[in-house]
C-alpha cells in the first residue's frame, strides 16, 4: 500500500518535472524567437533610397568635392531621426590616383571585374597550417589543419562606391535577407557580410555609421572600425570613441565587432580585444585598408573537413600584416561569413544553413 | 483552507524555482558559446521572477509555524519528523 503510494507520489514528481522542464524550453524559446528571429525596433533605413537619391543627384557632379556637396544638399545634417556626419573628401581624385587599376569599359571575368570607377581582383588561395584546433576540448580538431581563402583586392574611384545595405533595407532585431538577394537588389557588384550590430540590444553596443547617417551611437566595450569619407580607416578603442568626433571628422561607415589585428605600425598583433571563443579558429569576414581608395575584403572558409578549418586572429593579423595593410579589422564570421560576385553566382559559402544577414557590406558601382 | 492555498502557492513558487532556474542555466551555457548573443541579458524578466519565487519561497518555508521541521513553539527538530 505504501510502496503504491510511494510510486504513484514518484511517477507525478516526474510528471511534474516533465511540465516544468518543457515549459523552460518555452520560455527560452520564447525569448529566443522574439528578441532574436521575430522582427522589431525597426527603423526604415535611409541608405538605399538615400543613396540612390544621393548617386542621382550627384551623378551629373563630376569631381569628389562636388559630389560630397551634393550629398551635403540631399540630406541636412539632422533630418527627422537621422544624423548624418560631416561630409569630408579626399582633395586627391582617386580616379586618376588608381588610373592605371580602371578600365574605361566594364571588364568582368570570374575572378575581377574592371570599370571606370571600380577595380575588384579576387585570389583565392590555399595553404597548410599544420596546427590543428584544439580548443572546446577538441571540438574543432575534425576540421583538420587546412585554410582557404577568398580576398578581393578593391580600387574605388570615389568612397561612395562603397556602400553599406541593412537586410530588408531596414534598421532592427530580427531582419533578415539572403546575402544573395541583398546584393541582387542593390546592384552590388561585390557583396560580404558585415558586421552584427544587432544581436545584442541590451547592452550597450556601439556606434553604428552606415553610408553617412547615425543610426545608434551608445558605448561600447569593443573596438570600432571607421571609415571615413575621405577614405581613412580608423579603429577606435572604446574609451576613444565619441559621437561628436566621428561626425566631426566625417566618418561615412561604421562596423562594430573586431578585434583590430595591426597595430599603429601595420604590424600583427599578438594580442587581441575580444573573447576566447573569438579566438578560436572560425570562419571570417574582414576588411583591410591600404592607403584611401584601396582596400580588400577577405573571407575564410571553416569548418570544412579537409579543406579549410577557418582561421586564427594570429593568422589573419598575419596575412594582412604581409599583404601590407595599415589597418586591419576582423567583420562577423561564423556561418555569417559569405561573399559574392555579382548578383547571380556565390563565390564561397561557409554554410548551407544560414546563409541570411542581418547586414551586408557591399559595393555599388556607381556610375 | 489556509494551509491548502499556502501549500498550493508553495508548490507554485518551487515549479517557478525550477523553471527559471532552467532557463537561466540554458543561456548562460549559451553565453560560454557566444558570449556576443548575450542570452543572459535578454533573460531579466525571468531572473527577476527566479529572485522571487527563490526568495518567497524561502519565506515561506522560514515562517511556516506547520512545518513539519519545526514544532508549534517554532523549535527546529534537527531536520527530521517525530515519529
Amino acid at each position: 500500500m505504501r510502496r503504491d503510494k510511494r510510486r504513484k507520489s514518484l511517477k507525478r514528481g516526474i510528471c511534474l518535472l516533465t511540465a516544468d522542464v518543457l515549459a523552460a524550453a518555452a520560455i527560452a524559446g520564447g525569448i529566443y524567437g522574439y528578441d532574436y528571429m521575430i522582427p522589431h525596433g525597426a527603423v526604415q533605413a535611409a541608405p538605399l533610397a538615400v543613396t540612390q537619391k544621393i548617386l542621382e543627384d550627384t551623378a551629373e557632379a563630376s569631381g569628389i568635392e562636388e559630389k560630397a556637396a551634393a550629398w551635403a544638399r540631399s540630406i541636412p545634417l539632422t533630418q527627422g531621426t537621422w544624423q548624418r556626419t560631416a561630409v569630408k573628401t579626399d582633395p586627391v581624385d582617386w580616379h586618376e590616383k588608381f588610373a592605371d587599376q580602371f578600365t574605361k569599359e566594364v571588364v568582368s571575368t570570374e575572378d575581377s571585374y574592371t570599370s571606370p570607377n571600380l577595380a575588384i581582383h579576387l585570389t583565392r588561395d590555399s595553404f597548410e597550417t599544420k596546427q590543428a584546433d584544439s580548443s572546446e576540448n577538441g571540438r574543432h580538431l575534425g576540421y583538420g589543419t587546412r585554410v582557404s581563402y577568398v580576398l578581393a583586392d578593391i580600387y574605388v574611384g570615389d568612397i561612395t562606391c562603397l556602400q553599406t545595405a541593412f537586410a530588408q533595407d531596414t534598421y532592427g532585431n530580427g531582419y533578415s535577407e539572403l546575402l544573395t538577394d541583398m546584393s541582387k537588389r542593390i546592384g552590388s557588384v561585390l557583396a560580404v557580410n558585415g558586421d552584427s550590430y544587432s544581436n545584442d540590444r541590451h547592452r550597450d553596443n556601439g556606434t553604428i555609421i552606415r553610408n553617412g547617417i547615425i543610426y545608434r551611437a551608445q558605448k561600447t566595450d569593443m573596438e570600432t572600425c571607421v571609415l571615413n569619407w575621405d577614405g581613412t580607416m580608423q579603429i577606435y578603442a572604446p574609451d576613444e570613441l565619441d559621437t561628436q568626433t566621428l561626425i566631426d571628422s566625417g566618418a561615412y561607415q561604421s562596423w562594430i565587432f573586431g578585434p583590430s589585428l595591426l597595430d599603429e605600425n601595420g604590424k600583427a598583433k599578438t594580442s587581441f580585444q575580444t573573447w576566447d571563443y573569438i579566438r578560436e579558429s572560425h570562419p571570417r569576414t574582414a576588411i583591410g585598408y591600404y592607403e584611401p581608395g584601396h582596400y580588400c575584403l577577405l573571407v575564410v572558409d571553416g569548418r570544412q573537413a579537409g579543406y579549410s578549418r577557418g582561421m586564427f586572429l594570429e593568422e589573419m593579423a598575419a596575412l594582412f600584416e604581409n599583404l601590407g595593410c595599415k589597418a586591419a579589422y576582423n567583420l562577423d564570421g561564423g556561418h555569417c561569413s559569405f561573399m559574392t560576385m555579382g548578383t547571380v553566382q556565390p563565390i564561397i559559402l561557409t554554410s548551407r544553413k544560414r546563409r541570411f544577414q542581418m547586414v551586408s557590406l557591399l559595393r555599388r558601382d556607381c556610375k | 483552507m489556509r494551509r491548502t492555498v499556502k501549500g498550493t502557492i508553495q508548490r507554485i513558487l518551487a515549479h517557478g524555482c525550477v523553471i527559471c532556474g532552467m532557463v537561466i542555466v540554458t543561456f548562460q551555457i549559451l553565453d560560454w558559446y557566444n558570449p556576443y548573443m548575450d542570452f543572459l541579458g535578454h533573460a531579466g524578466a525571468v531572473l527577476s521572477l527566479l529572485c522571487f519565487c527563490s526568495v518567497a519561497s524561502g519565506f515561506l518555508y522560514i515562517f511556516d509555524e506547520g512545518h513539519p521541521g519545526r514544532d508549534r513553539h517554532g523549535r527546529g527538530n534537527g531536520g527530521g519528523e517525530r515519529r
